[in-house]
């Protein structure tokens, strides 16, 4: 186990700043999760610990000794870092059991045989071995792909959107198994993804990247709770939002009175975020009249668009079903006021901005 | 698993990880230096013609200038522009009839149209001689015919004439631009051709309107590649008696010994070249912006009626019979008689192993500098790495000729060093040993086909996924390794192909193998040559109909690519 430490990280490509001014903190064991839009950097910055791209500033350290900074550049075959790739980049020329030999050349021989067959059996596929990569199918390459990037045991290991080649069911499955074996072997870890979902799932802790930069980073729940920013809100899942102004600490929204929070001055504008999971539905009783005019069943869950007054937009409210709604019934909304997520107006215009660094607490 | 003995492994390289001085830019470095030093390898050839003119004996020069150039220079302008446009209108004529149009035997003219690129210049030109003498088979024919008793009553204008030259060049040159052409009619947008029907153009307006000035950047890469072939032939030429640029390069030195005066007229010659490449060039980024904007959909051919077919069928085949059909039968024909005559003789033997084995090692010659090239553009990219891809492509630009007065020089200024260092330490008389030994004529071939290396490599590299570097260097390998363990395997069939074309085309080498060969060596293309000069007619047919056999290899890849591509 090795922890893993990024100051003041930049990467330009073709002038145009693809990075600046990371920071980035992995404890020994811990699963650490990239997550971003597509084009945020993430990848880069992964492609830049693992060393198959130079830095223009900043350090890189593994348990403290210096991978890369002004005028060190560790190559990436020195560093001990291992890195499972988006396309799995398995060797078509050589078997799994190849693939798996081609990162032991420096054990002996007989060494690195058992070494593969040791790693392909704790991932259960020690049948795959004399297999080549095009006979396996899309979850069995994955596999493979991480049984190769654990047999010479590094010291981190990085993955670049390990899931995003599988589909539905299996994507499930596969990040279930991935996970309880990144465990098992407690190695220190970076994912990459684009999916909130799967970071605040699969993670220790979770760093939101945008536009080449860090926004926060924190635990899963932490960030879905307390996003610190309008953008963190809405990335990690969908939002009610209303505009407010602040009256003796409370704020007026079409679904009623909500503690505006600490640091809110009287006569502030704010924009509050209500989660769809956050207010209680019930075709009558207490609460906040409204009529549904739409419904999804997603499952699990059904979701409504609800028409309210003061509300230009459909609330959306997301309840475990079987909820007896249809479009046309009216109906009764309760907000859970401890969930409510309330921004400064100006935390808006910062945020466009992408400033300033906020944190959330818990990190 | 926790921090057990495998683990143990990995932590045992930490100090190598965290060192330093063990670190940083040493791979990559070793790449640019090797890269750097085949750039200078492959610009020393010209840079040597310069120095060489610039230092000639002034006195040369008025006489070059005032005897020589003006009617060289004229003469390779006609045949240039002549070549040029013939083969132009040959090329695109062609192209554009089998694709638009459906007529029988379209399907085999499509790829039969590229054969006569199996026929070098100087083989096409050997065999016509023979073909179109006063008293060969055509005219014997035409006259008994006509009813004509004999040569002095009727017979066909000289082939040995500029129209003969330009005709004859034309015949099997035009493929070059068939090739670039037809690829490029058949990516063109169909829906261009049916808008400007709609727009009232016929089918034949719409070629002429939309077709084909869309295809002009394809048609400048194939004439450019047309006229380079035209500047690099000396055996054409010579047996048709055209005084060329070329052939005064070669006359110059061997008739005059003057290597000066040969490097000067090479040094006008670049001029031309010059304007070729950035030709070249220019057509190649502007077709790939042209194709890109399109949608791939392919022109569906019109059927023709029975009279148009037929007129189509033979226009279509006329090129394929005077480019390949001809000469091809002619040299099968004259071969089965010699050897039927004399048996194959053990000079021819001896000759034909030469040749393989001089080919065999500039082929292997510029594959390891090709490899050099290609690869540090992808495991040290810069402006080294793509200075060198720049200058590999030096020796195909220019003629043979231009090429092997440089190296002569090179080498034979380090062969002197080398004879004097031997006699004055050793007090041994060693004679030239490079030139003596092949050497200089096996770099000529490495530094002439260096672009075809270079390009195979490049191509078999792309389509190595990056993704397959990375892996390969975050488990432990470094450049060389992955080299070897990862983009050589998987490139293989790039290497091998790019292989044949070179090895096919060092046998088919002339101008550079007549200016380099040691004494008394003869490959299969010099002793046709020599034949043919001396009017001797023994082992020739049988060489000639070996290189055009062994030429037909890479011209068959290119047929099946453009069957299935696309």
């Amino acid at each position: 186990m090795a922890s893993l430490s990024v100051r003041g990280l930049a990467k330009d490509i073709a002038g145009r700043s693809i990075l600046a001014g990371i920071d980035l903190d992995v404890a020994p064991g811990e699963i650490m999760c990239l997550v971003g839009e597509s084009g945020c950097g993430k990848s880069t910055l992964l492609r830049l610990i693992a060393g198959i791209e130079r830095p223009a500033a900043g350090e890189i350290r593994l348990d403290g000794s210096l991978l890369a900074g002004p005028h060190v550049f560790v190559e990436p075959e020195q560093r001990g870092i291992g890195l499972m790739f988006q396309d799995y980049a398995l060797f078509p020329h050589l078997t799994v059991g190849e693939n798996l030999a081609f990162g032991l050349a420096r054990l002996a021989r007989s060494e690195a045989r058992a070494r593969v067959g040791e790693t392909l059996e704790q991932l259960g596929i020690a049948h795959f071995a004399p297999r080549y990569p095009h006979m396996l199918s899309g979850g069995e390459q994955q596999r493979v792909a991480l049984a190769r990037a654990l047999a010479p045991r590094p010291r981190v290991l990085l993955m670049d959107e390990p899931f995003s080649n599988l589909d539905g069911r299996l994507r499930d499955a596969v990040r279930f198994e991935t996970l309880s074996i990144l465990r098992r072997f407690d190695i220190t870890t970076i994912l990459v993804t684009h999916d909130p979902e799967e970071a605040v799932m699969a993670a220790d802790r979770v760093t939101l990247m945008r536009a080449g930069r860090i926004m926060l980073t924190g635990r899963g729940r932490d960030l879905y709770a307390r996003p610190g920013s309008p953008y963190a809100a809405r990335f990690f899942g969908d939002c009610n939002e209303f505009a407010g102004v602040c009256r003796a600490g409370r704020v007026a929204t079409p679904l009623g009175l909500v503690p505006a929070g600490a640091g809110v001055t009287e006569g502030e504008e704010v924009r509050v975020f209500v989660r769809p999971g956050s207010i209680g539905l019930s075709g009558a009783g207490a609460g906040i009249a409204g009529r549904v005019v739409e419904h999804w069943f997603r499952g699990e869950v059904e979701q409504f668009g609800i028409e309210v007054d003061g509300s230009a937009k459909l609330v959306v409210v997301r309840a475990p079903g079987p909820v007896d709604l249809a479009p046309g019934d009216h109906c009764r909304l309760a907000v859970d006021v401890a969930r409510v997520i309330v921004f400064k107006a100006c935390d808006n215009i910062c945020d466009s901005r992408t400033e300033p660094w906020l944190t959330a607490a818990g990190a | 698993m926790r921090l057990d003995g495998p683990v143990a492994v990995g932590l045992g390289d930490l100090d190598e990880v965290g060192d330093p001085t063990r670190s940083g830019i040493r791979p990559a470095l070793g790449w640019r230096v090797a890269a750097a030093a085949v750039a200078l390898l492959a610009a020393a050839p010209i840079l040597t013609l310069v120095v060489l003119a610039l230092d000639g004996s002034v006195g040369l020069w008025p006489h070059l200038v005032a005897h020589v150039l003006p009617r060289a220079a004229a003469n390779t302008a006609l045949l240039l522009a002549g070549v040029g446009s013939l083969a132009a209108g040959i090329g695109c004529g062609t192209a554009w009839l089998v694709t638009a149009y459906r007529f029988p035997g379209r399907g085999v003219l499509a790829w039969a149209l590229i054969l006569p690129l199996a026929i070098p210049t100087y083989i096409a030109a050997y065999a016509y001689l023979d073909v179109l003498h006063p008293v060969g088979p055509v005219q014997s024919w035409l006259r008994w015919l006509l009813g004509y008793q004999s040569a002095r009553e009727f017979r066909l204008p000289d082939i040995r004439s500029m129209t003969g030259c330009i005709l004859l060049l034309s015949f099997v040159l035009y493929p070059y631009v068939y090739l670039t052409t037809r690829a490029m009619f058949l990516t063109q947008a169909a829906t261009l051709i049916d808008a400007s029907r709609t727009l009232g153009a016929s089918y034949g307006a719409a070629f002429t309107r939309v077709a084909l000035p869309l295809a002009r950047p394809a048609i400048a890469v194939g004439v450019s590649l047309v006229l380079m072939e035209t500047l690099n032939d000396i055996g054409a030429s010579e047996f048709l008696g055209i005084q060329t640029l070329t052939v005064s390069i070669y006359a110059t030195w061997v008739n005059r010994s003057d290597l000066a005066g040969a490097a000067q007229i090479a040094l006008v010659l670049l001029v031309p070249v010059a304007g070729l490449v950035a030709a070249e060039r220019f057509g190649r980024r502007q077709r790939s912006f042209a194709a890109s904007a399109q949608r791939p959909r392919r022109l569906e051919p019109r059927p023709l009626g029975r009279t148009a077919g037929m007129l189509a069928l033979a226009l279509a085949s006329l090129p394929v019979l005077v480019g390949f059909v001809v000469p091809a039968a002619y040299l099968a024909w004259s071969a089965w008689a010699r050897i039927a005559f004399a048996g194959l003789s053990q000079g021819l033997l001896a000759t034909t192993w030469n040749t393989v084995s001089v080919s065999a090692a500039g082929t292997l010659g510029a594959l390891a500098l090709g490899l050099i090239v290609a690869y540090a553009g992808r495991a040290a990219p810069g402006r080294i790495a793509s200075l060198a891809a720049r200058l590999s492509l030096a020796g195909y630009a220019v003629p043979g000729t231009v090429l092997a007065i440089g190296v002569l020089y090179g080498v034979g200024a380090l062969d002197r060093a080398v004879a004097w260092a031997a006699s004055t330490l050793a007090g041994a008389s060693v004679g030239l040993v490079l030139i003596g030994s092949g050497a200089a004529m096996v770099l000529a071939y490495t530094l002439r086909f260096l672009a075809i290396a270079t390009g195979s490599v490049e191509g078999g590299l792309s389509r190595i996924p990056p993704s397959l570097d990375g892996a390969a260097r975050t488990m432990g390998a470094g450049t060389l390794r992955t080299l070897y363990a990862v983009h050589l395997p998987l490139a293989k069939p790039a290497l091998a192909s790019g292989a044949i074309l070179i090895f096919v085309d060092c046998m088919k080498e002339l101008p550079a193998t007549l200016l380099l060969r040691p004494l008394n060596f003869e490959t299969l293309a010099t002793r046709l040559y020599g034949e043919a000069a001396r009017g001797t007619y023994e082992d020739a047919s049988i060489a000639a109909l070996l290189i055009v056999l062994v030429s037909l290899l890479p011209v068959a890849v290119l047929a099946r690519l453009g069957q299935d591509g696309r």
